[in-house]
């Protein structure tokens, strides 16, 4: 696979496999409304509550930085304008509606209004769900969502410097050195 | 010194051009070295290389719009935004297909050209190769042989540095002052002597490439030891791997000989006809549109495969009314590349108490290990496969969230394994670059219209090349095993050639064994175009051994006043 097939497939892995016909043209409605936040170019201040709560739960605040404190719903904001493409942000906010929306049919309120114990539980179901199955080249919202707030958070300074090993400049390479249970991924400069 | 008059003038700068000017500057002759694009300075001009990815506005990603201006540079390994500046924006440069038959074309306009983000595989063609297509009858024969070349090829190799062992392989020669190997992983010894327990034909070496992994004191004068950064594509500020702009480039300026002139776009070659000599190039400046002539005694053209041989075609005289060079008829035609994205993936399971320590910028090889002792398949020719082991890194494609899975994710995973196979490509005549008869670039040149196909003999060698890739993952013992068939464009992998082919009869080939036009006896070609078969490798190595050679031959030649 080559490197424009990653992420085209990237992209593809966004068009939401719980994506109901009868829901599109609620959704194309609620694409409509522009967001007044000054600093958010795509998400409204709703959408950008609900990723700063899904991927909050997904990384929380422990002795390192949560996705939130790293400003990760940011970089997915910035992503939706000027990185994928017009089907793919549609997508992406569809996929978000309806996470919201599956959320408030099983729970009552939608994920954001729910507290951290009851956020915790909900998402640990849908991602034993969702993560947990095989899928070919159409996956669900979450399973992107989630792998684009991994992504992003060990992209910032703070997420990769805390957590990893990062080492931009090693030193000669050692082919065989000792691993245990503190030993972290190493990270370097390249993307 | 003549205003504008040189002794010799080569166009280009990267690999081939770096190694002309620095063989030329040398010998004291003044050369001109004429690249299209813009100065590219060892070190200081290496802008992104100490940038870590949150330096970056989109960090990993492409926005939309250097998607839309580099289609074709984007799709490359090794783009992305530390290293975009060394890819041409596609939208300024463009070039023509038919529309079934894609090509892509990487490129790099600056000085050093792709040498700043190449590869860096560093390989030795054998008699295997020189004598393939005289034995199977596919293309015209190689004029020259392995002992031919391999003078130039100790030659290069004591100069850039290649890392790799011995492994007596007959079809695959060993270097005679390779630089220690980069070290093999806990993993990839286990997957080596379990490959090679169960193949006795078959070896699993670490790749040969152009990088420092010792340095002697005095040796490769301002280059370093590799510091396992794995960010060669940005530049690297140690000069450990090789380019034109850390290691000819350098040499060729430290003899005061050298003019290197950048944003010069060469337009055509000044011929004279009464002395059947290429005098000189026509050159428009990239900005100003201004066009200059430079003249000089020996012209060597390095410009990179497909644009040395559009060069040769926009240059037609009365004499040379199908382009320059080209009373063959065989200018533009042959044009190979190799045939990849054919991979698989496994996981080593165990040895989790082991893991490696740098960004290791190179990974393992299995030389070709087909028709070798004759054409023992249903296809012509061979492939390599190469290959890495790795813990796996930041994995979110799993169950959990929480406290718990973001401290997962920050440990090593398995050890995952990939190989990748790289298959040879027969010459057919069919696969050529023509000039557009209509569209021109934005220089008034016209542009390429290259049209291209891998054929029934690669199809036939990448079924076998996945289906080894399997079976050698079940050899090694990998479970999850999965392989892919990815697309066969032509350019895929860089490796353009042939388009401007040796060989010794001047009515099937324009180049002799010299590199030396067969019509114009001061006119040289030792880019890619001049390849005869493509073998499965990485030319740039032997591209860069046959400039050495032809500048000795044609500075010999200068010497007795034939040129």
């Amino acid at each position: 696979m080559d490197r424009r097939e990653a992420v085209v497939k990237m992209s593809w892995m966004l068009k939401s496999a719980f994506l109901a016909p009868t829901l599109v043209t609620v959704l194309q409605g609620c694409q409509d409304v522009v967001s007044k936040a000054q600093e958010l170019l795509v998400l409204n201040s709703d959408e950008n509550e609900t990723v700063i709560a899904i991927s909050d739960t997904i990384i929380p605040r422990t002795k390192t930085p949560s996705a939130s404190d790293v400003k990760v719903n940011y970089f997915i904001d910035l992503l939706l304008k000027d990185v994928f493409d017009e089907q793919t942000r549609q997508d992406f906010l569809k996929g978000l509606f309806l996470f919201n929306e599956d959320c408030k049919a099983t729970t009552g309120s939608y994920f954001s209004e729910l507290s951290d114990k009851e956020r915790v539980a909900y998402l640990k179901e849908v991602d034993e769900d969702i993560m947990g199955k095989e899928y070919g080249e159409l996956v669900p919202f979450y399973y992107s969502f989630k792998q684009l707030t991994v992504t992003a958070y060990f992209s910032t300074k703070e997420g990769a410097i805390q957590n990893l090993d990062y080492n931009p400049v090693p030193g000669p390479y050692v082919g065989e050195v000792e691993c245990n249970e503190d030993t972290k991924i190493m990270m370097g400069n390249h993307m | 010194m003549e205003k504008n008059k040189y002794d010799v003038i080569v166009v280009g700068s990267g690999v081939t051009g770096g190694w002309a000017a620095k063989e030329f500057t040398e010998k004291g002759l003044e050369t001109l070295v004429l690249e299209r694009g813009r100065d590219v300075k060892h070190i200081e001009d290496y802008s992104t290389t100490n940038k870590a990815p949150w330096e970056y506005k989109y960090r990993g990603y492409d926005s939309l719009e250097v998607q839309e201006q580099y289609p074709i540079q984007s799709i490359k390994y090794n783009f992305d935004a530390s290293s975009q500046q060394y890819f041409v924006n596609d939208s300024e440069h463009p070039y023509l297909n038919p529309p079934d038959k894609p090509f892509r074309w990487f490129r790099g306009y600056q000085t050093g050209g792709r040498s700043i983000i190449w590869g860096r595989g560093t390989f030795r063609m054998s008699d295997l190769e020189f004598g393939e297509n005289l034995r199977d009858g596919h293309g015209i024969d190689w004029p020259i042989r392995y002992k031919d070349i391999e003078p130039w090829y100790d030659y290069v190799e004591n100069f850039i540095g290649i890392c790799g062992t011995k492994e007596n392989i007959a079809h695959y020669p060993d270097g005679k002052n390779f630089l220690p190997a980069f070290e093999m992983n806990t993993a990839e010894k286990v997957i080596k002597e379990r490959m090679e327990a169960h193949y006795p034909d078959r070896k699993l070496i670490p790749t040969r490439m152009a990088h420092l992994t010792k340095v002697r004191p005095g040796q490769f004068k301002g280059r370093f030891e590799c510091q396992s950064r794995n960010m060669c594509h940005a530049g690297c500020p140690f000069g450990a791997y090789f380019s034109s702009n850390s290691s000819t480039l350098p040499a060729a300026y430290e003899t005061g000989k050298l003019t290197l002139r950048s944003n010069a776009v060469v337009e055509s070659i000044i011929y004279d006809a009464k002395t059947n000599r290429a005098i000189g190039v026509r050159v428009i400046d990239a900005h100003t549109l201004e066009t200059t002539e430079f003249f000089a005694r020996v012209v060597f053209l390095c410009a990179s495969t497909l644009a040395s041989t559009g060069l040769l075609l926009n240059s037609k005289t009365s004499r040379f009314p199908n382009g320059l060079a080209n009373s063959s008829g065989v200018l533009g035609h042959y044009l190979m590349g190799h045939h990849k994205n054919i991979d698989g993936t496994g996981i080593l399971e165990g040895y989790e108490d082991k893991i490696d320590r740098g960004h290791r910028p190179s990974n393992l090889t299995i030389p070709r290990f087909r028709n070798i002792e004759g054409k023992e398949m249903d296809f012509f020719r061979g492939y390599s496969i190469s290959g890495s082991a790795s813990r796996e890194g930041i994995n979110p494609i799993q169950v959990g969230i929480g406290a718990e899975f973001k401290q997962k994710l920050t440990k090593p995973g398995p050890w995952k394994v990939t190989l990748i196979a790289y298959g040879e490509c027969l010459p057919y005549y069919e696969n050529r670059v023509e000039l557009d008869s209509e569209k021109k670039d934005k220089w008034g040149i016209p542009l390429l219209n290259i049209s291209a196909e891998f054929k029934e003999n690669e199809m036939k060698m990448r079924e076998d090349m996945r289906a080894q890739i399997q079976e050698t993952m079940e050899v090694m013992g990998l479970k999850n095993i999965e392989t892919n068939v990815g697309t066969h464009i032509v350019g895929d992998a860089t490796h353009e050639m042939g388009t401007a082919r040796m060989g010794k009869d001047p009515k099937s080939s324009v180049l002799n064994a010299y590199n030396q036009c067969h019509d114009i006896p001061n006119l040289f070609i030792t880019d890619g175009s001049c390849m005869v078969s493509s073998s499965y490798m990485s030319p740039s190595f032997t591209y860069m051994a046959l400039t050495a050679r032809a500048c000795e031959y044609a500075l010999k030649q200068m010497k007795k006043g034939v040129i």
